[in-house]
């Protein structure tokens, strides 16, 4: 900061030493503004921020060939969500690969996706899309309560505020993914047998 | 002998100080290579822990799990030293925070700006950023004491203890040792003391060791073997020179008693002799004066009776007499010349000889020519000397007489010790051959008809001269003259015979 040390020197220079201790009071407040934490973000925003995080921790089996080609993410239930993802995600790469977002439904073909997100539609919405993604290597996320028990490999939580989530690590060896122990140390609770 | 001066002391000194030396210098350097890398090794072990730290937090970091960064964090107390760590997130807020015991009332920090340590005093902070897929995901902070005073400390107790134990274990190594080093050569100084002591060269120093004080024990051995013979060779040899001298001393005693003896003997007989030739001499002459008297009385109370035939033959038996008398005369002074004292005093030569010339000629050859020269003074027996120039220059005028044109020449030469004299004519000479018998007593060369004498003159002037210390020679040719030389010493006091 060239120009505040050259302010200083002229202050200093001028025997103002009320002044300058008056500034330093408004520059340290400044600065403290300036540290201080944004305002809390929605839940929404977090779980789109973790759902691609996911992906730096989880090893899918080897696809043939392209090991640069995107990591898809596919979004369902939720166009919100997908939107707020596609903004996250944008320009961001897991492992050198970029990051793409799908719209899909149940009845879709699950082909070329890595992980699904499957946001909450009711009770017991969301087991016909996991029946579909079920045994293969696709990484499903759920927001409902008991999703585990459907099949789901990580289901987020809430603790008040925080979002958190949990892992089913059957499931994903189910789905013949390997977790990093990392991502298992900060799941909520890791659950290691059928429901 | 005390500490330091004998070769034990010195040894140890020498021990203890090399010891020392190394010790220290080793120490000192091992320091300073310790003290140079320890703040990067100190760096390097924070930086590695900050690593693990930022591993294991960056999942906690990504789905903001602040508890597990802690149990994270936590493990930091088996590191006392680490005394606040935390984890911030990129925005720069606090993540999740430890503090050691005793240490919780700091407070942390605000999050640097770029990564990288700081050591402050005994302090060492450290921040590490957590990056993932190339994205800063929050930073680590360690701060860990950092106490290179007391690593020093340590050094120096370390150092401390080593050196005394060294020094205490040099000691009694040397000690143990010393015997080895120092054992020959007390052993030489021990009998080097004894042989300067007692003189005793047949002591010998042990040469049981092999090192160069084995070598000195067999050099010095050898040089004491050496002066041991060289003692003894002398001693015999003393010895023997004491005897020669012993026997040489007696000898000369003996030889000076036989002489004092002969001399006694000689000078007993000398004096006998003297004394017989004076009383002989002294008794002729009474029967010559009585032969003489009568023989005047003959004459004058009987002169009627004697013809002229008669008177001729008493004239003959007179003047035979009166030779005789003259003869007994000279005999008389000789043998005076032994038994009388020499009186020396400063006598002018030239006046001397000229006038013993002068009364010798008496105004009756005018014909001769004399020449005299300049003759230095000389200390002598004025009237003894005065006889031996009227004896040469008698007997020059007597040889020279017959000559045509008689010259009668006096001179002297100055030598370093001695005047030479000499009396020179051209008158009948001798042969050179009769040379010794010139100057003994009785002895001519001339027949007495020819040129009458006593053959005592010369005698007479030998001893005189020899008795002042001198010599005489003479140098002639038959026919051709004579010259007679004698000397006397410059300085006086030189024997008698």
């Amino acid at each position: 900061m060239p120009r505040r040390a050259a302010l200083l020197a002229l202050l200093r220079s001028l025997r103002l030493a009320p002044a300058v201790a008056a500034l330093a009071v408004v520059l340290a407040a400044v600065c403290s503004a300036q540290v201080r934490d944004t305002p809390p973000v929605s839940a929404t925003s977090v779980k789109a921020a973790f759902l691609y995080k996911f992906a730096g921790y989880v090893e899918w089996p080897a696809p043939p060939g392209e090991t640069d080609a995107p990591i898809t993410i596919g979004v369902a239930g939720a166009d919100p969500f997908a939107a707020e993802l596609a903004e996250i995600t944008r320009g961001r790469t897991v492992a050198g690969r970029p990051i793409s977002v799908r719209r899909v439904t149940a009845d879709d073909s699950f082909d070329g996706l890595q992980i699904l997100f499957i946001a909450n539609q009711g009770r017991g919405g969301e087991r016909g899309v996991l029946a579909n993604a079920r045994s293969r290597p696709i990484l499903t996320v759920t927001e409902s309560a008991g999703a585990l028990a459907d099949g789901s490999i990580i289901n987020f939580t809430q603790d008040k505020d925080r979002v958190r989530f949990e892992i089913s690590l059957y499931a994903a060896e189910q789905s013949m993914l390997k977790l990093n122990s990392r991502l298992l140390a900060v799941a909520d609770s890791v659950h290691r047998g059928p429901e | 002998m005390t500490f330091g001066q004998s070769v034990r002391g010195k040894l140890l000194v020498v021990v203890v100080t090399t010891t020392a030396a190394a010790l220290l210098m080793t120490g000192v350097a091992m320091t300073l290579y310790d003290i140079r890398t320890f703040r990067e090794r100190r760096v390097a072990e924070l930086t590695a822990q900050a690593d693990i730290l930022g591993l294991a937090s960056a999942a906690a970091l990504e789905f903001e799990d602040p508890q597990s960064a802690q149990s994270y964090l936590e493990f930091l107390k088996v590191h006392p030293s680490v005394t606040q760590a935390a984890v911030y997130t990129a925005k720069g807020s606090l993540f999740s925070r430890y503090s050691a015991p005793g240490h919780e009332d700091a407070e942390f920090p605000p999050l640097a700006e770029i990564d990288g340590n700081v050591v402050n005093g005994s302090n060492i902070t450290l921040f590490k950023r957590i990056v993932a897929n190339n994205e800063i995901l929050g930073t680590v902070y360690l701060n860990a004491e950092y106490d290179l005073l007391g690593r020093l400390g340590d050094y120096a107790a370390i150092l401390g203890t080593v050196l005394i134990a060294s020094l205490a274990a040099a000691l009694l190594m040397s000690k143990r040792l010393h015997k080895t080093v120092t054992g020959p050569i007390a052993d030489i100084t021990s009998v080097a003391q004894h042989v300067i002591e007692k003189r005793d060269f047949t002591l010998r120093a042990p040469t049981k060791s092999g090192d160069e004080m084995g070598v000195l024990a067999t050099a010095f051995n050898s040089m004491l073997s050496e002066i041991d013979s060289r003692t003894k060779v002398l001693e015999e040899s003393n010895l023997r020179l004491q005897t020669a001298e012993q026997s040489l001393r007696t000898l000369n005693a003996e030889l000076e008693e036989r002489v004092n003896l002969r001399t006694a003997q000689l000078e007993a007989a000398n004096k006998d002799l003297e004394g017989f030739s004076y009383s002989v001499s002294h008794d002729l002459r009474a029967p010559i004066r009585a032969i003489n008297g009568f023989c005047t009385l003959l004459t004058k109370d009987h002169l009627a009776q004697l013809d002229s035939e008669a008177q001729r033959k008493i004239a003959v038996i007179k003047g035979e007499a009166e030779r005789m008398a003259a003869l007994i005369d000279d005999l008389l002074a000789f043998s005076r010349l032994g038994r009388k004292a020499l009186q020396p005093a400063d006598v002018d030569m030239r006046e001397l000889a000229a006038g013993a010339y002068r009364r010798l000629v008496n105004g009756q050859a005018e014909r001769i020519e004399f020449r005299i020269g300049t003759l230095p003074h000389a200390t002598a027996d004025r009237s003894l000397i005065e006889q031996v120039w009227v004896n040469l220059l008698s007997n020059a005028i007597k040889f020279s007489g017959k000559k045509d044109a008689p010259v009668v020449e006096v001179g002297a030469i100055s030598e370093e010790r001695e005047y030479v004299y000499f009396v020179r004519d051209n008158g009948a000479g001798f042969d050179p051959r009769y040379q010794e018998k010139l100057f003994g007593v009785f002895q001519r060369l001339h027949h007495n008809d020819e040129f009458p004498g006593t053959g005592v003159g010369l005698a007479l002037v030998h001893r005189i001269v020899t008795r002042h210390g001198g010599r005489v020679w003479a140098d002639a040719r038959l026919g051709e003259g004579a010259t007679f030389h004698f000397t006397l010493p410059k300085e006086q006091g030189v024997g008698r015979v």
